[in-house]
C-alpha cells in the first residue's frame, strides 16, 4: 500500500468547508491532544523523530523541549509558510488543499509549548492559500478549535496570519520574526536561537508548514506507526516537487530514504521522451548537483548524505539546457533576494552576477575567472546567513562536474 | 577567566565579545562596522574574521562571538586572511576612483584599511583595455544607484554614495539619541542606509552620525569655501568667535594630543588669514553663566515668598537640547530658558554693542563662529547676528589646505573688550560644567559671601544622568539653608530619564542642564574624528578641561574683568531691561 500522511485525503477534501475535514477525522489529534498533558505531547513529538522539512532537518521535538524549558510563561508558535525557493511549492500546496490540517498542526503545537498566540507567516504571493486559511481561521474559531478555552479544556489560542512581501531571506526564521516585529526582515545574530529568544524576546518556535502538517497524524496514530514509515535515521514521509524534464512533473509524497532515481522514475514517470538526461539539482536554487552516478543516493536527513535534500524540490536538467543561462538565473535570483546587510553577500552577489552575464556573453577573461572563485569562496564561508552558502552550492558544484570549461579552477 | 588568543592567555570580562578582548590588549583585527560605543557588534561588514574552538575550521565574526573560559581564538590564518582581503576588495570597488575629491580623504577607516591591506586596484570592475566602455561606465553607475545627497539643512551633509552599510549612524541615533532617524532602505545592492522615504534630515542635528561614520556619507556641512570667500571681502570687518571646547581640541586635528600651547596660536592663525578681531568664546558661556544664575536665584526667592517660580529651569546651552524640546517635548517647552546660547550672545554684543563703541555700520560686520558642534549651524540658521558658523573639522581642512603649521607660529591673544574668561566659562565645554559655574555665581550671590573652595567634583563626575544637590548654607545675607538641586545629563537617552521625573514632580529638580552629545561639546558634532579606535581622546579632552579651568585665576563668571566692564558700561545689572533685548530670546 502506498504511505502518504499530507496528502492522503486531498482527494476528497474540501479546501474550503471544515465539515469535510471533520468527516476525514479532522479535529480528532487536537482533542486527544487536549486530554493528554502538553509535556506528553512534546514527548510524543519527540518520540517521533520528526524532523524539521524546511531544510535543516532539526528534531521537531528536541526544539519544541528546548522552547518549553524556558522559564518566561509567555512563548510564541509561528508557522513558516515563506516558502520562495524556486521549484519548491509544497507548502503552497498544503495551504490550497488542505488547511485545516495546518491550523490542527499549529494548535496542537502551541498546546504542546503553551503558547497563547500563533502566527502563520505567508508568502505575499500566495493570494489563494491566504483566502483559504483566512477562512479556516474563521472556521474553526467558530467551532471552537480555536479561541477561548478551546473544546472546553483550559487552553486558549489565537491564530494571526500574517501576509509578508514574498521575500526570500524572510524565510530565514530570525528575519521571519523581524518581519512580523514590524522591523526591516534581515536575519539576527544567533544566538540567542529563537527558542530562547524569538518573536518580542520571548521563546519561540517556529515550524515549516509541511513539518505542521505531520503533527496531527502523528497524534493520532502515535509515534510508533510513524518511525515504521522511512528509514531509521529518517522516518516519515516527504513532499517532493519535481519539475523539468520528466514526464509528468508534480508534487509527490514519498518515504525518505527514497533514492533520487526511483523517486524520478517512479513517481514522475522518468525523463521526458526525447530528452537527454544531464543532472538534477536537488532542494531549489540553493541546492547541490546530482548526476548520472549520484541517483542511487538516498533522499533523507542523514548528515552524512553526499546530496542533502533541502527543501525536497527536484529539479531535472536535461542536455540541452544552457548552463551558463542556469547560472544566470540562480544568480540573478540570489542576487535580488540578498538583504543587503552584510557586505559578501550584498555585493559578492552582484559582482558575482555581472561577471556570469560577462560569461553568458562572450566577454569573460581570466581576471573575471579568478573573481569568479574568490566570490564564491567569500559567500561560502564569510556571509551573516546562509544565504550567501546557498549562492555558492550550485555554482561550486558547476565547477567541480566541469560543467563550464572556462571556469576551470 | 581567561581564553587563548593565538596560544596566549587573556582575561576577560563576562559578556565581552572576542573582538573587545583584542582591542584591549591591542591584538590587530581589522573591522568596519563595530565600535566600541555601539555595542553589541552588528557582524555586517564581515571583516573582523577569526576562527575558534566551537567553530572549527568555519571563520566566524570576532564582533559576535562571546569570549568564554577556555575558547582558543586564530585571529589570523590563510581562510581568514582570504576573506577579509575579498570583503574589503569588495567594499572598495563601490568607492574607487572616489578619494581624491572626497572631505575625509586621509581621515577615512575604510581607506586607511585599504592601505593596510596594500589594496589598490578595483578589482571587480573590468579595465577599460579589456572591455567596451559602456559596461564599465554601466557598472560604475550600477553602484551609484539610489544616490541620494541630502543638502537639505545647514548642519549635516549626506551623501550615500560613501556609505558602506555599517549600521553605525542607524545605532548611535537609535540607541543613544532615540531619535532614528535612519534606517535601511531598498534590498540586495541597492541597500542603502538612509532617512524614511529619503526625506531632508529633520532631527537635532547633534552630527554624532557624522562622527561615528567611518566614510564621507556623512559629514558636516563643508562651509571652507564660504570662508575662504569671507576672508577674501576686504569691505567687511571680520569678527571671530572661538568656543573653549575648539581650544581643547583644535591640536587633535594636526596630530598634536596633549599640546596646550596650540589654544594660544588661534587668534595668530586667524589673524594670518584676515581675521580684524577674534573674540573669546569662554567670555560669552560667562555671561550666560551670570545670565541663568541670576534668573535661578530670582525664581528660588519667588518661591521662598510662596510665589511660582515656574521651576524647572531647562538650560537652553546646547542647541540640539533645544531643538529637541521643541519637536518632541513641546509640553516642556515653557521651561526652557529664554537666554540666548553663547553663540548668539556673540552675535548680539558684537552686532549691537561692539559695533557702537567701534562706530561701524553693524552692516559692514560679518561675525563667525568656530566651534565643536554641528548643531550651532542650525541656530545660526535664524539668528541674523551671526553670519557664519564653522566647526573643528572645517577650521583644521581650511588651515591644512594653507599648509599652517600650528607649533610654528606666534602666540596671540583674544581681543577685548571680550577677551577674558574665568574658569567657568571654560567648564560648559563638558557636561555638567555649566551646572557647577552656575552653581559658583549662585553661592556668591544669594549669600554675598566668598565662596571657599570653587570645585565641586560631584558636577563632574557624570556617567550619562546624575542629580547633585547643592546647599546654599545659613550664611551672609542668606537666612536659611537652601537646597538646590541640579539635574546633569548628556546624550538624550539620559536626558528622557530627567524628563520623566520633572513630569511627576516639578520640584524634583531646579536647574537641569542637558547636552545632547555623550560628555558634553568636547565631543561634539564638529569635533576632530579619531579614526585610530583604540585611543581615549575622550578621557583626554575631558582631562585638558578639568586642567584648564584649575590653572585659570579666576574661577567665577561673575569676576570676570571683560564682564564686569561690560555690565557697567552697557547692560546694567544682570537680568534688566537691557539684557532682556540684548540677551534673551522673545519667545
Amino acid at each position: 500500500m502506498e504511505t502518504k500522511i499530507i496528502t492522503k485525503n486531498w482527494d476528497r477534501i474540501d479546501p474550503g468547508s471544515i465539515e469535510s475535514y471533520q468527516k476525514d477525522g479532522g479535529y480528532q489529534a487536537l482533542e486527544k491532544a487536549l486530554l493528554i498533558s502538553p509535556k506528553k505531547v512534546i514527548k510524543e513529538i519527540k518520540k517521533s523523530r520528526l524532523q524539521g522539512r524546511g531544510g535543516a532537518g532539526f528534531s521537531t521535538g528536541q526544539k519544541w523541549e528546548i522552547t518549553d524549558n524556558q522559564k518566561s510563561k509567555k512563548r510564541y508558535f509561528i508557522c513558516n509558510l515563506d516558502e520562495s525557493e524556486p521549484g519548491t511549492f509544497k507548502d503552497k500546496a498544503i495551504a490550497e488543499n488542505n488547511p485545516h490540517n495546518l491550523i490542527e498542526g499549529v494548535a496542537v503545537g502551541a498546546y504542546a509549548i503553551q503558547a497563547q498566540k500563533a502566527f502563520i507567516y505567508l508568502n505575499g504571493n500566495f493570494s489563494m492559500a491566504e483566502h483559504f486559511l483566512q477562512e479556516a481561521i474563521r472556521q474553526a474559531k467558530e467551532k471552537n478549535f480555536l479561541g477561548k478555552d478551546i473544546l472546553g479544556s483550559k487552553f486558549s489560542l489565537e491564530i494571526k496570519l500574517i501576509v509578508g512581501a514574498g521575500a526570500y531571506i524572510c524565510g530565514e526564521e530570525t528575519a521571519l520574526i523581524n518581519s512580523i516585529e514590524g522591523n526591516r526582515g534581515e536575519p539576527k545574530r544567533k544566538p540567542p536561537y529563537t527558542c530562547e529568544k524569538g518573536l518580542f524576546c520571548k521563546p519561540t518556535v517556529v515550524n515549516n508548514a509541511e513539518t505542521i502538517a505531520n503533527i496531527p497524524w502523528i497524534i493520532e496514530n502515535g509515534a510508533e506507526e510513524f518511525l515504521r514509515i522511512g528509514t531509521k535515521d529518517s522516518p516519515g514521509t516527504k513532499l517532493f516537487c519535481i519539475d523539468g524534464a520528466v514526464k509528468n512533473p508534480g508534487l509527490y509524497e514519498a518515504p525518505l530514504g527514497i533514492g533520487i532515481g526511483d523517486l524520478i522514475i517512479e513517481k514522475a514517470g522518468g525523463i521526458a521522451d526525447g530528452k537527454d538526461f544531464w543532472f538534477a539539482q536537488i532542494g531549489g536554487s540553493s541546492g547541490r548537483l546530482a548526476i548520472e552516478k549520484d541517483m542511487t543516493e538516498k533522499l533523507s536527513y542523514n548528515r552524512e548524505n553526499k546530496i542533502p535534500l533541502g527543501s525536497g524540490s527536484i529539479l531535472v536538467i536535461d542536455s540541452m539546457q544552457d548552463i551558463k543561462k542556469l547560472m544566470l538565473s540562480w544568480m540573478r535570483f540570489f542576487e535580488r533576494e540578498s538583504c543587503g546587510q552584510c557586505v559578501p553577500c550584498r555585493e559578492g552577489t552582484f559582482r558575482l552576477l555581472s561577471i556570469l552575464e560577462r560569461l553568458d556573453n562572450g566577454n569573460f577573461n581570466d581576471n573575471d575567472r579568478e573573481d569568479f572563485h574568490k566570490l564564491v569562496w567569500t559567500l561560502d564561508n564569510t556571509t551573516f546567513c546562509a544565504l550567501g552558502k546557498f549562492a555558492a552550492t550550485a555554482l561550486k558544484d558547476v565547477v567541480k562536474h566541469k560543467f563550464v570549461p572556462e571556469l576551470k579552477d | 577567566m581567561q581564553i587563548k588568543i593565538d596560544g596566549k592567555l587573556y582575561d576577560f570580562r563576562k559578556g565581552e565579545s572576542v573582538l573587545e578582548v583584542c582591542r584591549r590588549n591591542k591584538i590587530k583585527i581589522p573591522t568596519l562596522c563595530y565600535h566600541q560605543d555601539l555595542l553589541p557588534g552588528e557582524g555586517v561588514c564581515r571583516l573582523c574574521l577569526v576562527k575558534t574552538s566551537d567553530s572549527g575550521d568555519r571563520i566566524v565574526t570576532s564582533c559576535q562571538t562571546e569570549a568564554k573560559e577556555g575558547l582558543e581564538v586564530i585571529t589570523n590564518d590563510g581562510d581568514i586572511e582570504k576573506g577579509r582581503r575579498i570583503n574589503l576588495e569588495l567594499l572598495w570597488a563601490d568607492h574607487f576612483g572616489k578619494c581624491a575629491k572626497c572631505k575625509k580623504n586621509g581621515n577615512c577607516e575604510l581607506q586607511n584599511l585599504a592601505r593596510d591591506f596594500k589594496i589598490d586596484v578595483d578589482d571587480f570592475i573590468p579595465t577599460l583595455d579589456a572591455f567596451e566602455k559602456e559596461e564599465q561606465l554601466r557598472l560604475l553607475k550600477e553602484s551609484l544607484k539610489n544616490r541620494v545627497v541630502d543638502d537639505g539643512n545647514p548642519s549635516i551633509h549626506r551623501d550615500n554614495q560613501y556609505c558602506v552599510e555599517c549600521k553605525r549612524c542607524i545605532k548611535v541615533c537609535k540607541n543613544i539619541q532615540t531619535i532614528e532617524t535612519y534606517s535601511m532602505n531598498h534590498r540586495s545592492i541597492e541597500t542603502k542606509v538612509g532617512t524614511a522615504r529619503e526625506d531632508p534630515m529633520d532631527c537635532i542635528f547633534c552630527g554624532q552620525c557624522a562622527n561615528y561614520c567611518p566614510t564621507a556619507a556623512i559629514t558636516e556641512k563643508d562651509e571652507v569655501e564660504k570662508l575662504e570667500k569671507i576672508l577674501q571681502d576686504n569691505g567687511k570687518m571680520k569678527i571671530f568667535q572661538v568656543d573653549p571646547e575648539v581650544l581643547i581640541t583644535l591640536g587633535e586635528g594636526f596630530g598634536l594630543f596633549k599640546d596646550d600651547s596650540v589654544e594660544n596660536k588661534i587668534p595668530t592663525a586667524l589673524k594670518k588669514f584676515g581675521a580684524d578681531f577674534v573674540f573669546n568664546g569662554a567670555f560669552f558661556n560667562d555671561i550666560m553663566i551670570i545670565e541663568e544664575a541670576n534668573n535661578l536665584v530670582e525664581k528660588i526667592i519667588k518661591i521662598q515668598k510662596g510665589e511660582t517660580g515656574n521651576l524647572p529651569i531647562f538650560s537652553s546651552y546646547c542647541s540640539s537640547w533645544r531643538l529637541y524640546v521643541e519637536k518632541y517635548q513641546p509640553k516642556l517647552e515653557s521651561y526652557l530658558s529664554n537666554i540666548k546660547s553663547p553663540q548668539q550672545i556673540f552675535g548680539a554684543l558684537t552686532k549691537d554693542y561692539f559695533s557702537r563703541i567701534k562706530k561701524i555700520n553693524k552692516k559692514r560686520i560679518t561675525t563667525i563662529s568656530i566651534t565643536g558642534c554641528s548643531s550651532r549651524k542650525k541656530e545660526a540658521e535664524k539668528d541674523l547676528n551671526v553670519d557664519l558658523v564653522v566647526t573643528v573639522r572645517e577650521l583644521v581642512r581650511f588651515l591644512k589646505k594653507r599648509r599652517v603649521k600650528l607649533e610654528n607660529l606666534e602666540d596671540g591673544k583674544f581681543d577685548h573688550p571680550f577677551a577674558e574668561h574665568s574658569g567657568s566659562g571654560i567648564l560648559p565645554s563638558l557636561s555638567g560644567g555649566l551646572a557647577e559655574g552656575v552653581a559658583r555665581t549662585v553661592y556668591e550671590q544669594m549669600t554675598g559671601e566668598e565662596l571657599s573652595s570653587v570645585e565641586f567634583s560631584d558636577f563632574r563626575k557624570v556617567d550619562g544622568f546624575k542629580e547633585v544637590d547643592f546647599v546654599i548654607p545659613k550664611k551672609g545675607k542668606n537666612k536659611k539653608e537652601i537646597k538646590i538641586r541640579f539635574g546633569i545629563a548628556s546624550e538624550i537617552r539620559n536626558a528622557k530619564r530627567i524628563i520623566e521625573k520633572v513630569k511627576d514632580d516639578k520640584e524634583a529638580c531646579h536647574f537641569i542642564e542637558i547636552m545632547a552629545c555623550s560628555g558634553g561639546c568636547i565631543n561634539g558634532g564638529g569635533q576632530p574624528i579619531n579614526v585610530d579606535l583604540e585611543s581615549d581622546e575622550k578621557k583626554k579632552r575631558k582631562e585638558s578641561v578639568c586642567e584648564r579651568d584649575q590653572k585659570s585665576t579666576n574661577k567665577k563668571s561673575h569676576e570676570n574683568e571683560d564682564a564686569k566692564k561690560l555690565y557697567e558700561e552697557f547692560l546694567g545689572k544682570p537680568g534688566s531691561r537691557k539684557t532682556e533685548k540684548v540677551l534673551q530670546n522673545k519667545n
